[in-house]
């Protein structure tokens, strides 16, 4: 096992890339230039082998002929002195020349040598021997003369002198083998120092180059090994960010997986729900989110939600992120905590695998809207109970209720009543915007008709043009042009803009309404919307007030400084209506005398019965979803209906049961409103099955017809079939 | 005069909603699911025009039809009927009992509006 772990740890550690590479070359060029060196160092081992053995040959050659002749001299020297020494040393000799032929035999290899020059060499001086032994045989028997006639006849020299230049022709032949050994060791010799010169210059090269690219793998692996602890330092260092971060955030925090099971918390969600951290990981958070929450609308109606978890989950199949403001969140002890939570997807290379909420408490801001709603409550009653009066009273003074009253206390009560319709348009107005602000204006929203909206405005405001004397113009507006809108919201924002327009008009000027359809596109989207125009021919908006014109308490200044009576919040509560009701509002205006100002707002135009086919939709679906009960319900009643004849058939009875009879007739009516409503939710099929249904139902009531009733019986499954195959 | 009220009275909730749905945009819609309920709401309430069906429990459509023309603050009021059985000699006998018209079942939700509107504009002439 450990020797299996040291592998490893060589093999992570072997250098890669081009560092490996050269070292894998240089590998296998060493590998080869060793083999290579290794055979050529024992070709030039066997050439010298060659070489030593044929000086061994030569050698034994010319050992045989001195042998030869030793073996004469002897010969000679017994048949002239008859010495017995020299027949001793003859026979030594003659034992010494085989010895050396055997020797011969033995080391010669060359073929032509072995098979014929040996054997004839052998031949011959064994032929010798035999003479000379002839020869000393006769001067040991026959004396000297005997053995002197002999040796005349020459017949001993002749041999020799064969034998010799056999011996010569041997040695000719090793001599010329010896050359070309030498020869051959020589050219091994040259090759195999050359073939070492440029190898080793060749494994010199490559172990400098693996030396080289190892150097750099091992500077490259030092690099991202120091980069890499630089990295893992400033994770550590951004962890602990994190970690602190995580730790002092006012904010709860809970990270969910997939199945909304909560994996991570931080402290002020332990601190906010009142929970520990062991009591809320691996909980799920579906659990933690109650089922009640405040509606929004109406400020102390409490509305049940039955999947509250539903928007905080969206995000994990959705994407994108969800915020809530109105949930509430579990805490320990059943205890509810009002939140503001925003729900995040969390991804892990490119998949989600969570989400991340974050939320705040916002028990004490709850508590701090509420007070502030009920100091509103409090100073709009507290405020607009004595100016009513106050209104009601100066009302009746300027009507002479109290008496006839000099001109200049008229015109007094006349700026105080003034005032006092400013003063309570401005309580309005205030109130307005803080249920704007709030969220909590609601639209009832319904088809208006913009000519009369713009007719309605128009009555209501033109005392104020009379006074003020302006006239209007009212351009035609198509009377079936519509917008889905809260009609006296928009003659609200109506009579602000008609009203701003003669307010800056001067006399005898005029104020242009107008209401056109204008096309526009929204999100990739061609859409339809109605433009409402008022135009004045005022002194027109400078640039520099242009920006906050919309803004509250916002009142631009006339060029005559003329006082305007407005509140300055007309505006900034016309936008917010029209935004409200998903429009646009602006203006184009041209400075200077009669360039005069236009204030338009755009609302989509209401289309006929643009949900209307939705709702339909959703109907014919419940109404489908419900078919089978009733298909359930007719064959119940007929089921009924036969019995019920059977059993008066036995029984001899005309007719049937007035049970089974009224059933029959309450499953005609079943069936006679079902063809009515399929047919309108646009499942004709169905329809047109029910109408023959209904038809063969009232037949029944006419007279029992076993064929009528198996009709219906088709008729019914043929629902059932059409009801399975979808509609 | 404009139609801006219908009394709608129709026994099935299926008709009662889908019909309501068609109309509502353009009137106002008052609902009756019996006879009855149709006359006693329209004491309280007349209407402008009363969509009635032909075929309910009870007090059935024509029954119905005579007791509005019996009281005599409600036998001015325009009744048009609804009715799965649309043969001619049907609408006839309907519109020979004194009906501004007949609506054929299953009507389309999307012209029920239009349709109930030319039936009353017929009704004035």
């Amino acid at each position: 096992m450990g020797s299996f772990q040291g592998l490893r740890e060589f093999v992570r550690n072997l250098p890669k890339g081009k560092a490996l590479i050269t070292f894998i070359a240089t590998f296998i060029v060493v590998c080869t230039i060793s083999i290579l060196c290794y055979r050529l160092t024992l070709e030039v081992i066997d050439a010298g082998q060659w070489v030593g053995h044929t000086h061994r040959v030569l050698s034994e050659i010319h050992e045989s002929i001195s042998a030869v002749r030793e073996m004469e001299g002897a010969q000679r020297g017994y048949i002239i002195t008859g010495v017995d020494e020299f027949a001793h040393s003859y026979e030594l000799a003659k034992e010494k020349v085989r010895m050396h032929i055997r020797n011969l035999k033995s080391s010669v290899m060359d073929v032509t040598v072995k098979e014929q020059q040996l054997p004839e060499l052998e031949r011959l001086i064994e032929a010798r021997i035999d003479r000379a032994q002839e020869v000393l045989e006769t001067r040991k028997d026959d004396g000297f003369s005997a053995a002197e006639k002999q040796i005349a006849q020459n017949i001993g020299a002749r041999m020799t002198n064969e034998i010799k230049s056999t011996l010569d022709r041997m040695e000719d032949h090793e001599t010329e083998l010896l050359a070309a050994r030498y020869e051959k060791l020589t050219q091994s010799t040259e090759v195999t120092i050359s073939a070492l010169a440029i190898l080793g210059a060749l494994a010199t090269t490559l172990l400098c180059l693996s030396f080289y690219s190892t150097n750099l793998y091992i500077m490259e692996r030092r690099r991202s090994e120091e980069e890499t602890s630089r990295y893992a330092a400033e994770l550590a260092i951004s962890k602990a960010r994190l970690d602190a971060i995580l730790a002092s955030m006012g904010d709860g925090l809970y990270q969910i997986d997939i199945q909304g099971r909560i994996v991570f918390i931080n402290p002020a969600c332990e601190a906010i729900t009142g929970y520990s951290q062991s009591e809320l990981l691996g909980r799920n958070l579906r659990d933690l989110i109650a089922d009640r929450r405040q509606e929004e609308t109406g400020s102390h109606s409490v509305i049940i939600d039955p999947n509250p978890s539903r928007g905080l989950f969206s995000v994990i199949e959705n994407g994108g992120t969800f915020e809530s403001i109105d949930q509430n969140f579990i805490g320990k002890d059943g205890r509810l905590v009002p939140v503001h939570y925003v729900s995040s997807p969390l991804e892990r290379d490119g998949v989600v695998v969570g989400a991340v909420v974050t939320f705040r408490d916002v028990t004490m801001r709850k508590e701090a809207e509420k007070r502030v709603a009920e100091f509103y409550s409090t100073v709009s009653h507290e405020l607009r109970s004595p100016l009513t009066s106050i209104r009601g009273a100066l009302g009746l003074m300027e009507g002479g209720r109290a008496g006839e009253m000099p001109a200049r206390a008229m015109r007094l009560v006349g700026i105080a009543k003034e005032e006092c319709d400013r003063l309570i348009r401005l309580i309005n107005d205030i109130l307005d915007i803080r249920k704007i602000e709030v969220g909590k204006l609601s639209l009832f929203l319904k088809k208006g008709k913009l000519d009369e909206i713009i007719a309605a405005t128009v009555d209501g405001i033109k005392p104020m043009a009379a006074e003020a004397r302006v006239k209007f113009k009212l351009n035609y507006v198509d009377p079936e042009l519509s917008v889905f809108c809260d009609r006296d919201r928009i003659i609200q924002v109506l009579n602000n803009l008609i009203g701003n327009a003669v307010k800056f008009s001067s006399e005898d000027q005029i104020v242009t309404l107008s209401a056109s359809e204008v096309q526009r596109e929204v999100e990739g989207e061609k859409r339809t919307f109605a433009r409402v125009e008022v135009k004045d021919c005022g002194p027109g908006i400078a640039e520099d007030e242009r920006d906050k014109l919309f803004n509250l308490f916002q009142q631009v200044d006339s060029s005559d400084s003329r006082p305007k009576g407005g509140t300055g919040l007309g505006l900034a509560i016309s936008k917010a209506l029209v935004e409200q009701h998903n429009g646009r509002i602006g203006f184009d205006s041209i400075v200077g005398e009669g360039g005069g100002s236009t204030f338009w707002f755009e609302l989509e135009v209401y289309e006929l019965k643009k949900d209307l086919k939705e709702k339909v939709a959703k109907l014919a679906a419940r109404f489908t979803e419900e078919l089978p009960e009733r298909i359930e319900y007719l064959l119940d009643c007929l089921k009924n209906y036969e019995t019920s004849c059977e059993e008066s058939r036995e029984k001899n009875l005309d007719g049937v049961g007035e049970l089974a009879a009224s059933k029959l007739a309450e499953a005609r009516t079943v069936a006679h409103k079902l063809s009515g409503s399929a047919g309108s939710y646009g499942l004709a099929e169905v329809g047109n099955i029910m109408l023959s249904i209904e038809k063969k139902l009232e037949a029944l009531m006419e007279a029992f017809d076993p064929r009528v009733v198996s009709e219906l019986k088709r008729d019914l499954e043929q629902l059932v079939l059409v009801g399975k195959k979808g509609f | 005069m404009s139609l801006s009220r219908i009394l709608l009275v129709d026994d099935d909730d299926n008709i009662r909603t889908i019909a309501e749905l068609s109309l509502e945009d353009d009137f106002q819609v008052d609902i009756a699911s019996s006879g009855q309920e149709a006359i006693d709401i329209a004491m309280v309430r007349p209407p402008d025009l009363i969509l009635l069906d032909v075929m309910m429990p009870g007090l059935d459509g024509k029954a119905t039809f005579g007791k509005f023309k019996e009281i005599p603050s409600l036998a001015a009021i325009p009744v048009v009927f609804m009715t799965a059985k649309v043969l001619t000699h049907e609408i006839d006998f309907y519109l020979e009992l004194g009906a501004a018209g007949v609506i054929s079942k299953p009507f389309d939700p999307m012209t029920l509006a239009e349709e109930v509107q030319t039936i009353w504009a017929h009704s004035r002439v």
